[in-house]
């Protein structure tokens, strides 16, 4: 396995100079800031008799930041790469792989925790509970990063993201949600790493702390972000080579 | 000197469609081989089973001495690429985009700056790559795939999109870089730059090599036996054969004072082209 820090160094300070002029990715960063905002003020409240509590507001927005940022985002990247004929290019240069993967990975992972402690502070969870967020939330938003690259990668544009990765993000997305009404839901639900998250998060935002007793909700989490930076790997020296 | 390319019977099948059938030749290190052919005739197709970005059916594909597939990330380390896959980052600017691949492949930024000032573009680094006319583009694709100073270089069509002013220069650029030891792998349509710049040039047609050899070589193999001959007070040219009969009415004329031109009569590249395929480049 091949990596230089040099190299993804170099992918990371193109992908920033890129990002502020990419109008579509911007748009897309700023909804679940929005959505935040809106649900916050409608939706939200301090008594407990209010009809949606913080943490289900913010796990709400948190799932919105995970499919639109996380994933949709690097997956429109790795699009636009292809379609562009720049990652074929990347391709017969020195970038290996992980290189390429780790470059763009970066910037999904800066933009995405960035919008996740936004939400944070715009819901108004107490800041006791910060730095336990921003750790279980990144271990997913990795996960969701290589699943959105694997999209980017199968895509052959930036269009065809949607369908590719929309089945795929909507089954993430809503298993957890409705994990609650049916036992069957709930069972598929504990294999998904947002579920896991989920689970986490409100334990920790009721006072309690991560343990031994999260050692299943973790593994799930971390054998998601092995399957699908493996899954990216082999897609991308697949997509290298035409047909 | 020693092979840097070297292909060994190598088909190439595309769902049942051959596209390259028994393909075999080698290229010396510090060459400028040129390979001509028609559109379809397996070019682009060559140059993606060399760079790895195809698989042949059957067939061995060394570069650099080494397979190609089992050595590819050394390989593409060591080579530059102008394709029509090749593609731009269109908004960032042109310094941005040279950059980009200069720290990917440890070149100062002094050395991106002399490139882009041998292909004329220096009044333009900060301009986004999307407000670059095509030429403009072409020749920045062609700074950053000989940024790096690739031992081998892939060039698919690299004047095609240049006037003709630009694409002078690009020759002095391909020139330049040869003698510092760039081995140079050229596909074009256009028969002068072949002639100007190849020390080898083979004709692909249908997937096969149908000749091969020396610009110079080719057109003296080919030469048929006609000699053309201007005279003064006559406008149109005379044709005579190459032999005791032509040579007899040449010094007649000669010793009248009435010879202009005496003109050997060798093909072009692509009439031999033509001539051996019954198809034009």
């Amino acid at each position: 396995m091949e990596f230089s820090v040099k190299r993804v160094n170099a992918l990371f300070k193109k992908e920033i100079k890129d990002f502020g002029k990419n109008k579509n990715i911007a748009i897309m960063c700023l909804l679940p800031i929005m959505f935040s905002i809106i649900y916050s003020n409608l939706l939200g409240g301090n008594s407990p008799k209010d009809s949606i509590s913080k943490v289900d507001i913010l796990i709400m927005c948190l799932g919105m930041n995970l499919a639109l940022v996380s994933s949709f985002v690097i997956a429109m990247l790795i699009a636009e790469e292809k379609e562009k004929n720049t990652l074929r290019t990347l391709m017969l240069s020195a970038v290996s792989p992980w290189e390429f993967l780790a470059g763009k990975a970066l910037i999904a992972l800066l933009v995405s925790e960035t919008i996740n402690i936004i939400m944070f502070f715009i819901v108004g969870i107490s800041t006791q509970y910060l730095g336990q967020y921003i750790l279980l939330t990144t271990l997913v938003v990795l996960t969701m990063i290589e699943i959105g690259a694997v999209i980017g990668i199968i895509s052959p544009n930036q269009m065809s993201t949607g369908v590719v990765g929309m089945p795929v993000i909507m089954i993430l997305l809503l298993i957890p949600l409705f994990a609650g009404i049916n036992k069957t839901i709930k069972t598929i639900a504990e294999f998904l790493p947002n579920y896991n998250m989920n689970l986490m998060l409100e334990k920790v935002f009721k006072g309690g702390t991560i343990g031994s007793g999260n050692v299943y909700n973790i593994a799930v989490i971390l054998v998601w972000i092995i399957i699908a930076a493996a899954t990216f790997m082999i897609t991308y020296n697949k997509r290298g080579l035409d047909k | 000197m020693e092979n840097i390319i070297s292909m060994k019977n190598v088909k190439k099948d595309f769902k049942g469609v051959t596209a390259i059938k028994n393909l075999s030749f080698s290229i010396k290190e510090g060459e400028i081989f040129g390979f001509l052919g028609p559109s379809g005739a397996g070019k682009t197709t060559t140059i993606k089973l060399l760079t790895s970005q195809l698989i042949p059916t059957s067939g061995e594909i060394k570069v650099f001495g080494k397979d190609v597939y089992a050595n590819k990330r050394e390989v593409v380390k060591n080579i530059g690429i102008l394709s029509d896959t090749s593609g731009l980052y269109e908004r960032l600017s042109v310094l941005d985009n040279l950059m980009l691949f200069a720290d990917i492949n440890g070149v100062s930024k002094k050395n991106v700056l002399e490139v882009l000032e041998k292909v004329d573009m220096n009044g333009e680094i900060k301009k986004e790559a999307k407000k670059l006319s095509k030429g403009m583009k072409q020749r920045l694709m062609i700074a950053r795939a000989v940024l790096h100073k690739p031992k081998l270089l892939f060039l698919d069509e690299p004047t095609s999109s240049l006037d003709p002013g630009t694409a002078l220069e690009i020759h002095r650029l391909l020139r330049a870089l040869n003698k510092e030891g760039t081995t140079i792998f050229l596909t074009t349509h256009n028969m002068v730059e072949a002639e100007k710049l190849c020390d080898r040039v083979a004709f692909l047609n249908a997937g096969e090599i149908v000749e091969m050899g020396n610009p110079e070589a080719l057109k003296i193999k080919y030469t048929n036996d006609d000699i053309k001959v201007i005279l003064k007070d006559k406008d149109n040219e005379i044709m005579l054969k190459n032999n005791l009969e032509g040579a007899l009415r040449i010094k007649a004329w000669m010793e009248e004072g009435k010879l202009i031109t005496i003109h050997s009569m060798e093909p072009s590249l692509e009439k031999i082209f033509l001539n051996l395929t019954g198809r034009e480049l």
